[in-house]
């Protein structure tokens, strides 16, 4: 690194962790109900059974946009994706999270 | 029996020529003969296919039945059957028993169709020769040293030899249309969304499909209206009415406008390309009008599919990692180890050589330069599709360029890819497509692909059905299994 501290900007990044308040999970119709028994909301979807396939929850979508519009964020999507980031790990049962990186619900950045 | 229609099979259930066991009982026995020379079975379900006679029976008895009810069928073993193994055709799920039954099977048992077994497949429906199963490769009952096609070779190898009158298969790049063609049967795979995903286990997720082997047109109309509908598990089902694809069969077909791609006709082999105009001749015998269509852009369909459905396959296979269910190795030395054996061991190589193209296509830096450009082409083709049924209403074509080669022919993965070369071009753009029988070469069967626009399966069925009543390809059947 140069001696010149002057060469170089401080830029923090935050990364904002929150769980939303819905009766189900993101893609699963399973139950979130706080100090609930163990297992006893996971289904065939969480366990990745083969075969199984996820279903967005539009409570979710909602909130995102509530969200977007509170912290004034210039573009709320019209289009909309998920990604898939894929890595083994033992508490990944199916090998990927899902994620949003091209085309997120809400998007402060301006359009290029 | 074995080789009669659902309706005429239907007709004696229901005026008690037949009982439910009596039908069963034909084609069980027919499957302890042929079943093992094939090699088109996994496992048979004799314990559910008991339950399901009774049941069937009993809406007979009670005049609920519908036509389907107490019809025997195959699945094919991707999709999952409740409480009986799905292996998929691999050792990775060998000995994995499937805890809920798929959409497509839930439809069907609902209407007291009788479940025999589970077909053999390509392992993960990566292949177009079944040579890819762990359980060995699948015969052709037209000749026992060749392939079945596949990767629902096994499915149509079981319609073939008359095991059953119907199978279900599933179709990612032509894994109904090329072995029914192989093996002279029936086969279509229907619009991308017509059929639930739920259940099916996932090759490749935006083009996968689930569909019908039969023997006729007719016998595929019956069981896929059954099959398909709007399902809330699937959120890429497509949201129409629930169709009864049996109900234009009886149309006529003149002044029907059907699309011929001359580029493909002109790179058929002498054989192969006589028989298709004939059956191309036989449609405008029955009325239909054709037409000259091009689709400047499906050229680059297999070099966009084999980077597609390989990435998509890649992440969706990753769920495979030996510790919830599926293949374990035996004494991981750390957790490393457990993923390594355990997927090396439980996959098979061309399942392994997919996996590592589409690790590759959607790593960073090489997104753009395969994946997205791959995206890019399969729109290209989608478009060219809407240019042409712009002023088709069906397009004819080759299914495969060749019949049924002997096993070991294709060592060269690249080679057996460009046996999918006029089958891809219609699943990147989702379309639903067919094929049917129409003659010989080589003493072995031949195929033609009808292709539908969006959502057309009945226009498909009603011209398949038109050339099914005036020709005899589809009641042909292999030597050996008359009786």
């Amino acid at each position: 690194m140069s001696s010149n501290k002057t060469q170089w900007e401080t830029v923090i990044g935050l990364e904002i962790h929150a769980q939303l308040k819905t009766a189900s999970k993101l893609f699963a119709g399973t139950n979130t109900t706080y100090g609930a028994s163990p297992n006893s909301q996971v289904s065939l979807l969480e366990a990745a059974v083969p075969g199984t396939l996820p279903v967005f929850n539009e409570k979710v979508l909602r909130y995102a946009i509530r969200f977007g519009l509170a912290v004034g964020a210039k573009v709320i999507a019209k289009e909309s994706r998920f990604d898939r980031k894929n890595y083994f790990y033992p508490d990944s049962p199916k090998g990927y999270q899902i994620t949003q990186l091209h085309h997120p619900i809400v998007n402060m950045a301006p359009s290029p | 029996m074995k080789f009669k229609g659902i309706k005429q099979i239907s007709q004696a259930l229901h005026s008690k020529d037949i009982s439910v066991q009596e039908l069963h009982d034909i084609y069980a026995n027919r499957q302890k003969q042929s079943a093992k020379q094939l090699n088109c079975l996994i496992n048979r379900t004799p314990q559910l296919a008991q339950q399901q006679i009774v049941a069937a029976q009993a809406l007979i008895d009670s005049h609920q039945g519908s036509i389907l009810t107490g019809i025997p069928l195959v699945h094919k073993d991707l999709f999952c059957t409740k409480d009986i193994n799905t292996t998929c055709g691999s050792r990775m799920l060998e000995n994995f028993v499937a805890p809920y039954d798929a959409t497509i099977v839930d439809n069907l048992n609902a209407v007291g169709m009788v479940t025999l077994a589970k077909a053999n497949m390509d392992e993960f429906a990566m292949g177009s020769s079944n040579e890819n199963s762990y359980f060995g490769a699948v015969k052709n009952p037209w000749d026992l040293s060749r392939v079945s096609g596949g990767s629902s070779g096994g499915s149509a190898a079981v319609v073939a030899a008359g095991l059953a009158p119907i199978a279900t298969g599933s179709d990612t790049g032509g894994s109904i249309r090329q072995p029914a063609a192989l093996c002279g049967i029936t086969g279509i795979k229907p619009s991308y969304g017509r059929a639930s995903r739920y259940g099916m286990v996932a090759f490749a997720s935006s083009l996968d499909q689930a569909g019908v082997l039969a023997r006729s047109a007719e016998d595929c109309a019956y069981v896929l209206s059954q099959m398909c509908g709007y399902d809330a598990k699937d959120s890429t089902s497509a949201q129409v009415d629930k169709e009864d694809f049996s109900q234009n069969l009886q149309q006529s077909i003149k002044r029907m406008k059907v699309g011929i791609i001359r580029e493909w006709m002109d790179g058929l082999s002498a054989g192969i390309k006589a028989v298709t105009e004939q059956a191309i001749q036989k449609l405008q015998d029955l009325g239909a009008e054709l037409v000259e269509v091009e689709l400047p852009t499906a050229h680059l369909a297999v070099s966009a599919y084999y980077v597609i459905a390989p990435a998509e396959c890649s992440s969706n296979l990753s769920r495979f990692d030996g510790i919830r269910y599926g293949h374990q190795c035996q004494n991981p030395k750390d957790l490393n180890d457990l993923y390594v054996r355990s997927r090396t061991e439980g996959f098979g190589e061309e399942v392994k050589r997919r996996i590592m193209v589409g690790t590759w296509a959607l790593s960073t830096g090489f997104y753009d330069a395969y994946y997205l450009k791959a995206q890019k082409i399969r729109r290209l083709i989608a478009e060219d599709f809407n240019q042409a049924f712009a002023q088709v209403d069906i397009i004819a074509a080759p299914v495969s360029p060749e019949v049924a080669f002997k096993f070991n022919a294709k060592k060269d993965p690249v080679s057996m890819y460009q046996e999918d070369i006029y089958t891809v071009p219609s699943s990147l753009a989702g379309l639903p497509c067919m094929s049917i029988p129409i003659g010989m070469v080589d003493n072995l069967p031949v195929g033609l692909q009808l292709i539908g626009h969006n959502l057309q399966e009945s226009v498909l069925l009603n011209i398949a059905h038109q050339y099914q009543q005036d020709t005899n390809w589809h009641s042909q059947v292999a030597e050996g299994y008359h009786e």
